[in-house]
């Protein structure tokens, strides 16, 4: 709703505005860490990838951060995390780790440099999940043209559980390749408005892309769970990186961090709960 | 001076005891006054009116010769001068009308209502000087602006839509906050910081069409006044401003119609006696068209949707007898968009039901009932889960109470109380269909009250005047409601229950307000004004420039209310027999409790709104030169602000002072119309302002595919200065098709010179290569010709 309402703003604005391109010259602030990170419920080697901030307008990608010390604490068990050495910046877990309900990790980096600071430190907090969480929340998933949209919709059956106040963000693999590679094709939704309802296909993603989908494609819905503060966090970074309009954009400030020492960037946990359905012909009937 | 709130824990008792005292006082002030009047003085009173329409003329002079006392018309056209026994003559005069003289033998009180000529050339064969007041000077009021309609249908538009709101826009201490929109700063305040009042019922949204238009047909409208400061004591609820707009009454000599074809809109209006010269109406209507042209465009979204608003107002007036009259207005505006199935709306409606009553030729008294309505919605009307409907509504009821009573020759004593009712709902999510996946979700209503009491007194003494008032606020949140209890770290730690009827929370605030002028001579004075205001609601809105989705929230026992001290020195000076006005003044506001947002605070649909807000400090000081001229076919005006805005508020910014957006240390605005002959006026005006200030990004990093920039302190950097010169002929056309018919041509050029100011600068990425970034300009309107076509009969 939120989207249709900045849909027509966009539409009157488009209508009257022009744009052209202009010098303005800006300061330079220090470079400061990035952290992106995260533990989920998947059993598999778990990412973080560290880079640092570079000028505004530097023509260069914002360099990684290699040979940093990292390693992840569950309670007063040490999980290291080693460079990929084809991938500077990027350290893996072993492939044998996996997040738990309600559990801490702590995410320590070290022996690094950054404005003179050479140890940074953040905390994550896996949700608490229910018993049976991996099918209760989720029962099934379809796919459907829809004219008004002109594009795929996932449409969700499921049973939002009604306990407590959920964030979520959905996420979308097509034939196993993630579709949703970016911020900027996340969903992020929280269950304010629908807490313990039953949803019986509600449109919980959307592909505008007409022909990515063929007869046979397999389309996975990933639910995942996640805790109220990186829901607001993804939500700022999202915001943050949207251009700025006078009659819809807040204020530009930085995105919330819970990485310590000024470091910006966020480590998470959250648990992932999937739904897949292969494309039958007749989901390409509505298709025009 | 600082006047602290008073802050009580639901005791209605407390309450009623202060009511009582404060009343108590009032009547006690009375019987002071009273007392003054000792020798045999009689009262002259009545209507000052349009000879031509019946209309009342509101600030029309009745200045008695030889003995130097006057008084002007109240906002209903009535005046009451305190005489003593003998024969004195009378000069009534009004700006843009013929002065008449009336000699009366005052032996008795004495009712007697005058009906002025308009001073057109085309009407009078004799050139009739222009008589103007020196009443600007004169007055114990100040950073107070009038503007009349004729004036501002001069004002070259944005195409070519006449807008009151774009007219004040452009005069000292007011900025515009987004360019093309509709919200306006006054003197630093925030744009929800300006009452704005349409026939005494407050507009909550002014805006059409994302702001680029306000909300008033400039036909049905008849008088506009803007207090920026020094606020008279029968108004509160806001810090910064009263905008005061009076529809037309209709003309109740003549049956007329007006109308205008635009490059967007257009409109008409019909207004006539029903009874001559006892009642009359007056229904205007205003339509876009611009949605009809889409299906022309290029451009697939605009074809597939619509777009539109209008505006319907509507008055009727009866002169009961000439002690009583009645007057009723409403107002209904509404936007539509749509796109497909999907729907937008938003539209204020306003109700005023208004009885003048004179009790005695010196007590005059005014009774409003009036209710105000914002609302919007939003619809999916899918035929699946996904319909649903968006509804926010803000609603008001309030009951006016308002007395002129003139004691003497020298005291005009002004009183009165009023109370309104205040209705938020402030969203609700419905499903639409059986399988929607939202049912009902919302924000549970809140309900609060608002009083008023007030008292002021002018006194004169000769070369120096004083104008003292005091007004009593009080705000209570009454059940049935919710109140949220918020942590120091701005969680939501529990919701409060409280049943309907039960207040919850009051607040009290006695509003101070007082001027004083000091005449040096007939043509200049020196004036200075102290005024405290309180705020009690305010719109919860975070962009610069608004949008019509922001809604209305009131104090609570989390929410303090905002309270503003303003003080205001100037010096006035009139040359050219007054046909020249010059002020000068210097001001300092100081806001306590100023409403802030943290950063990324989540406006829409947040149950835990409250926990998003922050309170501080806003300050802000200036001088404003204001040089008027009305000589001979020369008309407008040219003003220089130098004005600062600042902000300091725990949690945001990190607790460091930054800049408001619309901080624009100076700006200049040159209004000036130029009538060439009897046919054609030529108007232009230029603007120039110190560019807005904006975050500007200092670094940058990329997270999962996108970049996010890192951002230095609030408000630090400003875009390019903004300047832009308008132009607009009127052409009147020279005989009629009949004797009755009127028309003229409105040719304007908005932006002569085709400046991109910019709207927006937005630091985008290259789309090939996402490691160039550059700085990006959004202008709105380059160059933009106009015409529009007015007509009368």
């Amino acid at each position: 709703m939120k989207r249709l309402f900045t849909i027509i703003g966009t539409v009157c604005i488009a209508a009257v505005s022009c744009t052209e391109r202009i010098d303005i010259e800006l300061d330079t602030s220090d470079s400061k860490l990035i952290v992106n990170g995260s533990i989920t419920t998947d059993t598999m080697s778990h990412c973080v990838r560290l880079i640092q901030s570079v000028p505004y307008y530097s023509p260069t990608p914002p360099p990684p951060v290699s040979n940093a010390t990292v390693y992840i604490m569950e309670g007063s068990t040490r999980i290291d995390l080693t460079e990929d050495t084809n991938n500077p910046g990027y350290y893996y877990t072993a492939p044998n780790v996996f997040g738990k309900s309600a559990t801490t990790y702590s995410l320590y980096i070290e022996n690094v440099n950054i404005g003179g600071v050479s140890s940074f430190r953040a905390q994550a907090q896996m949700p608490t999940l229910l018993e049976g969480y991996q099918t209760n929340y989720l029962d099934s998933i379809n796919v459907s043209y829809n004219k008004n949209w002109d594009g795929w919709v996932v449409n969700g059956f499921a049973k939002e559980p009604q306990s407590m106040r959920n964030y979520y963000m959905f996420r979308v693999r097509i034939n196993d390749i993630l579709y949703s590679d970016s911020l900027n094709n996340l969903v992020l939704i929280d269950d304010k408005f629908f807490n313990g309802n039953i949803t019986e296909g509600a449109a919980f993603y959307f592909i505008p892309e007409k022909d990515t989908l063929k007869v046979g494609s397999k389309v996975t819905l990933e639910l995942c769970a996640i805790t109220k503060d990186y829901y607001q966090y993804l939500n700022e970074a999202l915001t943050a990186s949207r251009p700025q309009f006078p009659l819809f954009s807040p204020p530009p400030a930085n995105p919330r961090t819970n990485v310590n020492n000024g470091a910006l960037g966020y480590f998470t946990a959250y648990a992932i709960i999937r739904a897949s359905y292969v494309m039958k012909d007749k989901d390409f009937l509505e298709k025009p | 001076m600082a006047y602290n709130l008073l802050k009580l824990d639901a005791k209605p008792s407390f309450f009623c005891s202060m009511i009582k005292k404060i009343i108590s006082v009032l009547f006690l002030a009375f019987l002071c006054l009273q007392g003054i009047k000792g020798q045999a003085r009689y009262n002259v009173s009545g209507y000052i009116k349009d000879s031509q329409t019946g209309e009342v003329l509101i600030g029309a002079s009745a200045i008695v010769k030889g003995i130097n006392i006057g008084t002007a018309t109240n906002s209903y056209g009535f005046f009451t001068i305190s005489l003593p026994k003998g024969e004195h003559t009378i000069s009534f005069g009004y700006l843009g009308y013929t002065t008449q003289e009336k000699t009366l033998q005052v032996n008795k009180d004495v009712r007697v209502d005058i009906e002025l000529s308009p001073n057109s050339q085309e009407i009078q064969e004799v050139i009739v000087s222009r008589e103007k007041g020196n009443s600007n000077v004169q007055r114990a009021e100040m950073s107070l602006v009038k503007l009349d309609m004729k004036s501002v249908k001069q004002i070259p538009a944005l195409m070519g839509e006449v807008d009151v709101i774009k007219a004040i826009q452009l005069l000292p201490g007011v900025q515009s906050t987004a360019e093309g929109g509709s919200g306006f700063s006054v003197r630093g305040g925030a744009s929800d910081q300006n009452l704005i009042i349409l026939d005494e019922a407050t507009v909550y949204n002014a805006s059409h069409l994302m702001g680029f238009f306000s909300v008033f047909n400039n036909d049905a409208i008849k008088d506009i006044k803007l207090y920026k400061g020094d606020m008279p004591a029968s108004f509160g609820g806001r810090l910064s401003s009263v905008l005061d707009i009076k529809m037309k009454e209709g003309n109740s000599k003549d049956f007329n119609i007006t109308g205008g074809i635009g490059s967007i809109s257009s409109r008409l209006t019909a207004e006539g006696p029903i009874v001559k010269d006892k009642s009359s109406f007056m229904v205007s209507g205003r339509r876009t068209y611009v949605d009809v042209f889409f299906p022309l465009f290029d451009n697939e979204e605009l074809k597939k949707s619509t777009l539109y608003f209008y505006d319907l107002n509507a008055k009727l007036n009866v002169t009961v007898n000439p002690n009583n009259r009645v007057f009723i207005s409403g107002y209904f505006g509404r936007d539509m968009f749509g796109r497909d199935i999907n729907g937008f709306g938003f539209g204020n409606q306003t109700f005023s039901a208004r009885w003048n009553h004179i009790f005695k030729h010196n007590l005059f008294m005014n009774t409003t009932l009036n209710t105000s309505n914002y609302n919007y919605f939003l619809e999916s009307n899918t035929n699946d889960a996904n319909a649903i409907r968006w509804e926010s509504n803000m609603e008001v009821v309030s009951l006016k109470l308002d007395f002129n009573y003139a004691i003497g020759p020298k005291y005009q004593l002004k009183f009165g109380l009023s109370s309104a009712y205040l209705t938020f709902m402030p969203g609700l999510i419905k499903g639409t269909n059986p399988q929607s996946f939202i049912q009902r979700w919302e924000i549970p209503k809140q309900h609060t009250l608002e009083h008023g009491i007030y008292l002021s007194n002018e006194f004169d003494f000769g070369r120096i005047s004083f104008k003292a008032g005091l007004r009593v606020s009080a705000f209570q949140n009454i059940g049935k409601g919710e109140s949220l209890v918020i942590s120091p770290d701005y969680r939501v730690t529990d919701r409060i229950y409280h049943p309907k009827g039960e207040i919850y929370n009051t607040y009290i605030s006695p509003e101070p307000r007082l001027g004083i002028v000091y005449r040096l001579s007939d043509s200049s004075s020196i004036k200075a004004s102290y005024s405290h205001t309180t705020q009690y609601v305010q719109l919860a809105s975070n962009s610069q420039g608004g949008n019509p989705l922001d809604v209305w929230f009131p104090a609570s026992p989390n929410i303090k209310p905002q309270q503003a001290d303003q003080w205001a020195l100037g010096y006035f000076r009139n040359f050219l027999n007054n046909q020249v006005e010059t002020s000068a003044e210097v001001y300092y506001k100081n806001v306590k409790n100023f409403v802030d947002f943290k950063d990324f605070a989540d406006i829409l649909l947040n149950d835990e709104l409250e926990a998003d807000i922050r309170q501080g400090k806003a300050y802000s000081y200036g001088l404003e030169l204001f040089t008027r001229i009305d000589i001979g076919n020369w008309e407008g005006w040219v003003s220089y602000t130098y004005g600062r805005t600042l902000r300091k508020t725990e949690g945001v910014n990190m607790g460091k002072v930054y800049s408001a957006t619309y901080d624009k240390p100076h700006s200049a605005t040159l209004v000036l119309s130029y009538r060439i002959n009897k046919q054609i006026t030529l108007s232009a005006n230029w603007i120039y302002s110190t560019g807005q200030t904006y975050t500007q990004p200092t670094g940058r990093y990329e997270i999962d595919n996108i970049t996010i920039p890192i951002y230095s302190d609030r408000n630090a950097k400003r875009y390019p200065d903004y300047h832009r010169l308008d132009l607009a002929v009127n052409i009147k056309t020279k005989k009629s098709l009949s004797r009755r018919w009127k028309s003229e041509w409105n040719i304007s050029i908005y932006n002569l010179y085709n400046r991109h100011n910019a709207w927006t600068i937005n630091f985008v990425q290259d789309d090939k290569n996402p490691n160039i970034t550059y700085a990006e300009k959004t202008y709105l309107f380059p160059i933009i010709p106009s015409v529009t076509y007015n007509f009368k009969f």
